[in-house]
Parts: C-alpha cells; structure tokens; sequence
C-alpha cells in the first residue's frame, strides 16, 4: 500500500497527477484557510507535520498570496511532467512519442488541467481535474481554430491572451514556454511569469459580481450586520428575562422574534443589511435611557423604551396603513392580537412612565416615542390606561391618578372617551392582572375601541390617503409625510396638552417630525415589499398582520436607504401608490369574510414556518461553506452545490493520492485487437459519461485498487469533445494517446499504454452506450476477458477492505460496488447507469 | 433611475428566485447519496438543505481522515518521481 511504489512509466504519470491532485486539494484547503481559519487549518497544520514537503505545505500556509502559489506549482508540475516525459521518452518511445509536449497546465481551485500535444499526431490529450467545461472555455476557440494549423497549434492554443493560458512547451528535451507573442523563453523565466491558469473562473466570478453589484453590496454590508444581528438581539432577549413579572417582555418577545425573522428571511438581502442602522439606533436609544435613569429603573426603562420603539415602528405602520391594527384585533384570535397587544401594551408601559420621567434628562427620547406611540395609538391609549391603571400599574410607576386624568384628557380629543368608561366593565376582572388576563382585556378594549372608532379610522384613512396621493404627486414623500403628521395630529395634541408631558412632546416636534418622517417613508416603502414577500394580501387581518411587520420590518432598511441615495425619492411616489391601492384594497377586504382571512393566515404561518426552517437551514449551510458572504439564497446555493463538488472531488483525489484507488485508466482502442469491441473512445470526453472510472490493477502484487463509487456529478455534462482526443484514437491509431477518464469530471487523459506497460486497466463504469465496461488486463493477455480481470480485482480488494480501517465510507461503499459489480462479472452493469439515469 | 433599474431587477430577481431556488435545490439534491435516488420528487427544501449539511460533514470528515491518511504515505514514499516533485517543490 506504498504510494509510489513498483512504478511503472504509466503509474508513474498516474503518482504525479495523484501528487499534484494532492497538491491542488492542498491549495484548495488553503484558499479555504485563507479566508476562515477553520476547520482546515489544523488539517493543513496535520500535513505540515507529517509531511516531507514541509517547505511546501509551510510555504501555503505563508504565502500572502494564493495565486503566487498557485502559479509556481503550475510551473512546477508543468516542469515535472516535462521533465518526466523527456526522460522517459526515449526509454519508452512508445509511450511517450517524441512529439509530445506538455502544452498546457492550468491549475484552477477545482482542479488542474493538463493538456498534451502530440506534434506528430497532431493531436491534442487532456487530462484534467476541473471541469472540462473550465477547460474548454479556456482554449476551444483557440482549439477549433488551430488545430488545422499543424505546427502552430502549440503556441496558438496556449497563447490566447485574454484567457490567459500560458504554455510550456517541451521540445528537444528543453522546456520552452511561449509567451504571448510567441517569443519563447527558458523555463526559468517562465517561472516568474507564471500561469495565470485560475482566470477564467476568477474573471467569471468577476463577471458575476459584476452583474450582481447589488448582492455584493449587500453582501458587504451584510457581513457587518451579521455581527451586529447576533449582538443586537441580545437586549432584547435580555430584556425579556430581566423582568419576568413584567408584562411587557412577555409581550414583546413574540414581536422581537417576529422581526428577527423576517430580518433574515424574506427581505434578507435589503432587511439585514440595514438592521445595522436599527439596532443600533435602538440599542443607543436604550442606553442612553438606560444611563439616564438610576438605580432598578434601568431595566425597565430600558424594555419600555425598546418597546415602546417597537412601538413606535408598529404604530407608524400601524398609522399609515389605517390603523389596519384595530381592523385586525377585531379578531381576536389573530396573532395580530399578539402584535396589537403588544404594541399597546408599550404605550400602555411608557405612558405612566413617561409621566413620571418626563422631567428626566431622557425626555427628549421618551417624548419621541411617546409622540408616535400617541398619534398613532391614540384611541387605545386611554383604554389601555385605565386598565393598566387597574391591573398593572403596581408594576408600572406610581401615578394612577395622574394616569386616569390622562386618560381623560386623550379620550377627551380623540372622541372615544365613552370608550374610557365601557372598557373596563368590559373587562369585569379587571384586577386579577396576568399577563393573560391584560391580554384579553386589551383585546376587548381593541375590538370596541374598533366599533366606536370606525368612523374616525376611516377618516384618518381618507386623510392619509390624500397624504399618500400629494406625496405621489410631489415625489417627496419624506418630507411631506413628516409634515402631514405632525400637522394633523400633534396640533390635536397641543390643544389638549396641559399637562407637562405633553409640552415634553411639544418640545421634541422637531426631533419628532425626523423621526417620523423615517418612520413615515419606512411604512410606506415597507407595504409593497410585505406585499411581493407574503403575497396573500386579500385577506384584511393577513394585510394588516403583514403591513405591521412590513412597515416596522422595512423601516430600517428605508431609513438607511434614504440615507444613502437620494434617488430613491424618485420613485418613493411609486411605493405610495402601491400602498393606496393597497390601503383601498384593506378596506375593501376588511368587510369580507374572516373565514377567508383566517384560512389565509393560517396558510400564511405554515408559509412562514416553511420558510423558517428553510432559512434555518440556509444558514447552516452557510456555516458550512468556507468563505460564503452570499447573502442571497440562490448564489447561496450555486456556491453550496460548487463545494459539494469540489468537496466530493477532493475526497476522490484524496482517495486516489491515498492509494485507495488510481486515477480511472480508459482505454481508448489503441490496439485493434482490443478496442475495436469495446469502444471505449465513445466513453471518452463529452460522452456524459460523467463518472466512467476504471482502475488499473498493477500487476506488481501491489494493492489492487478498487472501483469507487464516484459521486455523481449532475450538471457536468460536458459539451461535445472538441478535444481531438477522440478523434485522434479514430482517426489515428498510431497516437499512443488513451484517454484516462476520471470520474466526475469525464477526464480523459493521455496514458501511455502498451506493452511497456503492464498494468491492467479496471472496468469501466459509464453511462454511455457501452452495456459491458470492459475490463482488461494488458498484463495477461492482451485481449482478455472481463472474467481475467474479476479475480484480478477482487483479490487486491479484500485486504483492502479488510485491512484498513481507514477507508471511508464512500469508499467502502464503493468497494461493495466494485465486488458488486465484479461479482456480475462479464457484464457489470454499472450502478453508475442508474445513478445516472 | 439607476436605482429604478436595479428595483426593478430586484423584484424581477425575487421572482425569479422561487424557480431558481428550487432549480438549485433539485440540483443539490442530485449531488446528495442520500436522497438522490428518491424518486419522489418532492423532498422539502428543508429536507436537501439538511441533507447537504450533513453530507458536507461527513465529507469533511472524511477529508480529514484522508489528508491524514495522505499525509502518512506522502512521508513515507521514496521514488524517484517524489524526489523530483520534492526538489522542485522545495525550490
């Protein structure tokens, strides 16, 4: 199980490519490195020790740059192959034909690729690690187009500038490589200049980004924003368990969760991006309150001033959606109850506080929020006084009397002072408290405050609409909202405002007008994007379930958005009429039936859940893969499925460096005696075979190597071989080319056969036309059977399996396969054919 | 209008994304041993993405195990052809 051992020219070949497959996986672990120091770095800290190419594996983990490397090992193993083959060649013309070179070597972070030239042949053999398609991209219109001119299809192919494909040619025994315009140089030159081998793909990802730009900028900022996600929660979560007792983290924790959701599911790329400028707006707000108060103040000033930003934002939504919260607590059933409650229970909470406070230096802030709270809370605030005043107020600071008074004064302007009265007979228990009971009683005082006030919400609908439509027409819609807000409802608030309280809000118009200007454009551009993310907006609670986690969910992003282009008012009117029809459409479902609405939502939350866990996962999988700051779910996944490949092409190559298994050996029919039956040619390059994969046995009692299963490559179907491999092997039988596939990737490869050679080349699996992969054994006989080689497999593999311990799992499974398919002996009937069909 | 295009290219993209994920998903799903073969076409999303997840362990795992196994036997090989590999490599 000596690697390297009892080599033959063929094997030989096959150990280099192993070695620079190992090599390439290396490189690969370290561009992993590079970016997460995962994982991989003890890997690579485990070669380094164990490894006699300490200088290299030191040198990957040193070097500042990958490409550098990269291009060095490009050079590298382009020197060895050379070198390999000029030294072989005249020991072995056969297998190395005078004319071969070493056209081409590109070293990609999926693999290498290696293309030889026959000069005498004209033919052109590849070998690759990466995907043909990589390859092909590279040099096929060089290739085409060369190919007919005979002698300077060398430097042709290479040089093709723009992708840049160096070439290191061997001739004469002397390396050469041919620059760009043909002017040849020593190799030792060569090596400063380097295989730039890994451009194409990075100039597509280039490309990519580019048509992207949007992704990558959020991509950018999400990075960021992550961090400050992760920590930005906490408070909140915190705040929840600080006051156990305190109703309004029970509530609230529901509509934090809400939110954080939505953060990161439907409006990912834009929501978390800008959830930098929320949280830490809010986590500032609550400091800053935190430090103006003392003592055990702190903490529930801090929950009430979130909260009350909660709020703030629901509200805001709340208010430029018509008050959609009361169209929906009418159903008390809703979860919008939960978020209704909530956000009333926060004005419920900052009211008595901010009466008490408002002397304090935090008033300013409070005031803000208080103010938004208000305006658009306004008929519930005195119902939800009251009751607090009867069931939580032992919690809440000490000014009941005040408190009512309040009360009275709000209903007094806001009509529903009736109201004030009836909502606590309607509650009859008024003094039991619980979270629960103040629930249901804020439900209760919703669902009347909803009957008594019809009439104004519609008229605050009509009026906001008008707001929306002059915002429409004018374009602005920041500004203009801001003022409408502050213009109608504030005044109805300095004419009731005699109470000190008040005249704080009074003070803070300015700071008030910004906000809610912020607030505004957030609740107007939030609808559309709810909208287009949960798409069922028939129903009227549903709407106004989504419009509240639309408006305060997108508030942020607005915000920011406002903030960075100004362009975006351009078309703010636009968002603004999206949300008149929509506004006009809640209305309209409002009447219809609840039955529907709660079909809806209920197929809604699934939804939801649905999406949830996807995204859970999502982010797992993000964790997974090394250096993945795609934000968005597609590029998300296209990455996860090029790691998955690459991962399995790792594990293969590994396996293969291992001395698990050889490189898979095709022979295409080199010798009439035995090509012409098999066909492998067919089998070769761009025949879908994906995964054909043989093996060959070496002769020398040396471990024999077992099939393996190779994972199924979907969607590496390589385009129609323009690689002449193929029609070398037709057409001129003379060429001492065989095409080494390997599996996966449908890699031919130029492998010496004949006589000098004995090893005998395993079955082949493929999904070609070929119904019996082929086994030969060029050692025994030169055309013989597939039963001569079954025991020639077999034998090798149970030790195999046996012995080592360390065979992983895939491999061992493809052990079984091998036996499995050695065991149908003439006739393997590849499982590969089923995996692939 | 720069920023109209791109909002119109995001809510166009966010449409398109519902095929082009479930596109992407199918293809995972391809890739994955485990659930490749079922036939149904229906596995949840949630389903592949877990599976992947678990795949890309049990591949790292086995990365690891073989890098390990690798690293052993490039130690202890001494052919020609690794001399040559190694003196150039140690250039």
């Amino acid at each position: 199980m000596e690697w390297g051992s009892n080599f033959n020219s063929a094997e030989t070949v096959c150990s280099i490519i192993h070695f620079i497959q190992t090599i390439r996986f290396c490189l690969n672990l370290r561009e992993q490195t590079a970016g997460t120091t995962r994982r991989t770095t003890p890997l690579l800290l485990k070669l380094h020790q164990k490894s006699t190419y300490n200088i290299l594996f030191q040198s990957m983990i040193d070097e500042q740059s990958f490409s550098a490397l990269n291009r060095r090992f490009t050079v590298a193993m382009t020197t060895v192959l050379t070198q390999f083959i000029s030294a072989r060649a005249a020991e072995f013309p056969q297998v190395f034909p005078s004319g071969l070179a070493v056209l081409f070597v590109g070293c990609h972070l999926s693999g290498s690729s290696f293309v030889f030239f026959n000069k005498e042949a004209k033919s052109f053999s590849h070998f690759s690690t990466m995907p043909l398609s990589e390859l092909y991209r590279v040099a096929r219109g060089k290739l085409d187009s060369t190919q007919d001119k005979n002698n300077m299809v060398a430097s042709d192919l290479s040089m093709n500038p723009e992708n840049d494909v160096f070439e290191l040619v061997w001739e004469n025994g002397q390396i050469l490589l041919q620059g760009q315009s043909n002017r040849t140089r020593k190799l030792n030159t060569s090596q400063a200049q380097c295989l730039p081998s890994h451009s194409p793909r990075d100039r597509d990802r280039d490309v990519g980004y580019f048509n992207n730009a949007k992704m990558v900028k959020f991509g950018a900022i999400d990075s960021v924003v992550r961090d400050v996600m992760s920590t930005a929660p906490s408070p909140d979560v915190e705040l929840a368990h600080d006051d156990d007792d305190d109703m309004v983290p029970w509530l609230s924790y529901p509509l934090d969760g809400h939110l954080q959701h939505d953060y990161s599911s439907d409006f990912l790329p834009e929501l978390s991006g800008v959830t930098v400028n929320d949280f830490p707006s809010r986590n500032s707000i609550a400091s800053s309150i935190g430090k103006a108060s003392g003592g055990n103040q702190v903490n529930r000033e801090r929950d009430m001033h979130l909260n009350s930003l909660h709020g703030a934002n629901l509200e805001d939504g709340n208010n430029s959606k018509l008050s959609s919260l009361d169209v929906s607590t009418t159903r008390p059933r809703s979860s919008m109850n939960q978020l209704h409650s909530s956000a009333s229970q926060q004005i419920q909470t900052s009211f008595p506080h901010l009466r008490t406070k408002c002397t304090g230096g935090t008033e300013n802030i409070t005031g803000k929020i208080l103010h938004d709270s208000l305006v658009c809370h306004s008929p519930q605030v005195p119902l939800i006084a009251s009751s607090s005043s009867s069931t939580a107020k032992q919690k809440l600071d000490p000014t009941p009397p005040s408190n009512s008074s309040n009360v009275i004064n709000f209903s007094h302007f806001l009509r529903p002072a009736a109201l004030l009265k009836s909502s606590p007979q309607n509650h009859g228990v008024p003094g039991t408290g619980g979270s629960r009971n103040l629930d249901s009683m804020v439900k209760n005082c919703s669902a009347v405050n909803n009957q008594t006030h019809e009439s104004s919400l519609i008229v605050t609908r009509d009026g906001i609409r008008n707001e929306s439509n002059s915002c429409c027409k004018n374009a602005v819609v920041p500004s203009i909202d801001g003022k409408n807000l502050s213009d109608g409802k504030p005044p109805e608030q300095s004419q009731a405002n005699k109470q000190p309280e008040v005249a704080c809000l009074g003070d803070s118009a300015d700071h008030d007008d910004r906000l809610k200007h912020c607030l505004e454009v957030g609740a107007t551009k939030g609808l559309p994007d709810s909208e287009k993310a949960v798409e069922s907006i028939i129903a009227a609670s549903v709407c106004s379930r989504n419009s509240v986690e639309g408006a305060s969910d997108d508030l942020p992003p607005n915000r920011k958005r406002k903030c960075h282009d100004t362009e975006d008012s351009e078309w703010h009117s636009d968002d603004v009429e999206e949300e008149c029809n929509d506004v006009k459409r809640v209305t309209s479902a409002r009447g219809t039936g609840s039955k529907r609405s709660r079909a809806a939502e209920v197929h809604n939350l699934s939804e939801r859940r649905r999406r949830d866990r996807i995204n859970e996962k999502m982010r797992a999988l993000q964790e997974l893969i090394p250096n993945c700051n795609k934000v968005d779910k597609a590029s998300m996944l296209d990455e996860a499925i090029e790691y998955l490949k690459t991962l399995q092409l790792q594990v293969q190559i590994m396996s293969m460096g291992a001395g698990l298994f050889m490189p898979p050996v095709m022979f295409p029919g080199g010798m009439p005696p035995m090509n012409a039956p098999h066909i492998y040619a067919p089998m070769g390059v761009g025949m879908g075979m994906g995964f054909g994969i043989g093996m060959p046995d070496i002769n020398g009692g040396s471990p024999g190597f077992p099939m393996v299963q190779v994972p199924h490559m979907q969607g590496m179907h390589f385009p129609g071989p323009s690689i002449p491999a193929q029609t070398v092997m037709h057409g001129l039988p003379s060429s001492n080319f065989q095409v080494l596939g390997l599996p996966g990737q449908g890699l031919p490869m130029p492998i010496p056969r004949g006589p000098i050679a004995p090893f005998s080349g395993g079955p082949f699996m493929t999904n070609s036309s070929v119904a019996a992969a082929p086994v030969e054994n060029f050692g025994s006989a030169a055309a013989s059977t597939s039963k001569d080689a079954s025991p020639n497999i077999n034998s090798p593999m149970v030790p195999n399996g046996g012995t080592d311990p360390s065979i992983t799992p895939a491999l061992r499974q493809a052990n079984e396969q091998a036996s499995c398919v050695n065991g149908s002996g003439v006739n393997p009937t590849t499982k590969n054919d089923l995996i692939a069909n | 209008m720069s920023s109209r295009r791109s909002r119109s290219r995001q809510s166009s993209s966010s449409r398109i994304t519902d095929d082009q994920i479930n596109d992407l998903v199918s293809k995972l799903q391809q890739l994955l041993p485990e659930i490749r073969h079922t036939q149904s076409d229906k596995v949840s999303a949630a389903k592949v993405l877990q599976e992947t997840c678990n795949y890309i362990r049990n591949l790292h795992r086995e990365v690891d195990d073989l890098s390990e196994r690798l690293s052993e036997l490039l130690a202890t090989s001494d052919t020609a052809q690794a001399a040559i590999i190694r003196s150039l490599l140690m250039q």
